[in-house]
């Protein structure tokens, strides 16, 4: 299964799971908007992506030992970092909606764009095996 | 499955802010409630909400519990109000409309918010569906 194999299908849907871990981080960050004292979290998507390069191009889940199995498809290169926004709330939560709000709406949109060409990359491919 | 998380954690949110909305409802309905369970006015209550921690990533929010605020209670002068002291005045429960109307908004914002986040993620799910369909 090689020609499934090819660089680009793996390195979009790596893509594809850092924007869906994205959209659940910015969902926590919303739902806990009443939460005192929560601090909201973020993926940075670029930096997410370098870290996927650099190591690599290998997929793979963050283990603690050796012996653990490590996942095919993971996106063990992603992690959350805080915010660190100031808070000018009394109950120390630094959710900033505004922000959420566009965070979600541009990765949404991010999403749509890999998806459309992760498909086109089939599409591709199909018309390698029918000739059509 | 990561949008199935997505959407049950928008969920907490959903249903954390409906709660909240229940206890203003509460509160505007008793704001003139003299006698309560206890005999006393009725006191107003408040919500405390919780991050849920589950794994590194996930989780969401819920209500951990429902406070009753130890404002005072507010007197009013009414000698024939079958509830008042021998000086003549009433305890009136200590829920203030105002407040209870711009908690009930917010609330209402923060429901759209996580409504939002909930639709996203269901789109982006058909979206990934549609990968293999070409």
């Amino acid at each position: 299964m090689k020609f499934l194999n090819t660089g680009l299908i793996n390195d979009l849907s790596a893509a594809l799971n850092v924007s869906s871990l994205k959209n659940k981080v910015i969902a926590e960050n919303i739902a806990n908007i009443d939460t005192p004292g929560y601090k909201a979290k973020n993926i940075d998507f670029e930096k997410a992506m370098q870290e996927y390069f650099s190591g690599g191009q290998k997929l793979s889940l963050k283990t603690t030992d050796e012996k653990h199995i490590r996942g095919g498809s993971g996106a063990g290169f992603v992690s959350a970092e805080f915010r660190n926004s100031p808070s000018l709330r009394n109950d120390g939560n630094d959710v900033n909606l505004d922000l959420e709000m566009y965070e979600l709406s541009a990765n949404g949109v991010l999403y749509s764009e890999l998806s459309q060409l992760t498909g086109y990359q089939f599409t591709k491919l199909k018309t390698a095996i029918t000739g059509r | 499955m990561s949008f199935f998380d997505v959407m049950k954690l928008s969920a907490t949110g959903l249903s954390a802010q409906r709660i909240r909305i229940n206890v203003i409802s509460a509160n505007l309905a008793n704001a003139n409630t003299t006698r309560a369970e206890n005999g006393e006015p009725y006191r107003r209550k408040d919500v405390i909400f919780e991050q849920v921690l589950e794994g590194e990533m996930a989780g969401g929010v819920k209500v951990q519990d429902v406070i009753e605020d130890n404002k005072p209670f507010v007197l009013k002068f009414e000698p024939g109000h079958p509830d008042a002291d021998e000086e003549g005045y009433v305890r009136y429960p200590n829920v203030n409309p105002v407040e209870e109307m711009v908690n009930m908004l917010e609330a209402q914002r923060s429901y759209e918010s996580n409504l939002t986040v909930l639709n996203t993620a269901k789109q982006l799910a058909l979206r990934a569906l549609e990968i293999g369909r070409a």
